[in-house]
């Protein structure tokens, strides 16, 4: 026998899921109180230190041929 | 200008055993700081024998100082014994030589507060913390370091929460 028994407050969450009512409950800010944005700080906090420095170069190397100052090589 | 490989001139500043240190932004990008920068900052000790090893990797860099790049000035063991900054340009992009940091801070001063990552199988960095790395650019006081702090210090924040 299955038990089809549900509090008021499991039938309303499904509900809201069903007629899509239900937001994404924040579990962390996406800024801090500077503006700065901690989404990025965490996307690099998974990286390896090799990972985070090729990012970088990958990017500085993509402005200056963007500049026209770089020859690649 | 050449394209940027910071890896390869790191790579030859350890092969050289050359005793330094990352500060600036790619210090702050080791530690996980979104900010972007053009030039690789190092502090590097200042004993006879590191200079001596830090000539010979600047000579395997081909660097010479970026003021006036047509005369290809290179730098000698007095500029590299000094407390100055010795502004290079490399094969590898620009270099800039710190022989003090902060408020006078040197690479013998600044050790005991680094962090030593590998960038590879053999090629093993000390980085500056980012505790330090702020404290040093609260010192210095100026504007352009001033502006790098909020991000900075945010790092150094989440890097805590995450620990």
């Amino acid at each position: 026998m299955v038990n089809v028994f549900m509090g008021m407050k499991t039938i309303l969450a499904l509900r809201a899921l069903f007629y899509g009512e239900m937001q994404p409950e924040p579990t962390q800010p996406e800024y801090d109180e500077n503006g700065v944005d901690l989404t990025l700080i965490r996307w690099m906090m998974d990286m390896t230190p090799a990972e985070r420095l090729e990012t970088l170069q990958s990017f500085a190397n993509a402005v200056l041929k963007a500049r026209g100052e770089r020859g690649d090589s | 200008m050449a394209t940027l490989d910071f890896s390869a001139a790191l790579r030859v500043l350890a092969r050289c055993e050359v005793d330094f240190l990352v500060v600036g932004g790619i210090g702050a990008v080791l530690q996980s700081a979104p900010v972007n920068t053009f030039d690789l900052d190092i502090v590097h000790s200042t004993e006879p024998a590191n200079v001596a090893r830090l000539l010979a990797a600047l000579e395997e860099l081909n660097a010479y100082y970026r003021l006036q790049p047509e005369r290809r000035l290179r730098p000698n063991e007095t500029h590299l014994a000094s407390p100055g900054h010795q502004l290079l340009m490399t094969r590898y992009g620009p270099v800039d030589l710190l022989g003090a940091i902060g408020s006078g801070r040197r690479y013998a001063d600044l050790v005991p507060h680094t962090v030593e990552m590998e960038l590879e199988e053999g090629v093993r960095v000390r980085v500056l913390d980012l505790e330090t790395l702020i404290a040093t650019k609260e010192e210095s006081g100026r504007e352009k370091d001033l502006a790098a702090l909020p991000v900075l210090r945010s790092a150094l924040a989440e890097t805590r929460r995450r620990k």
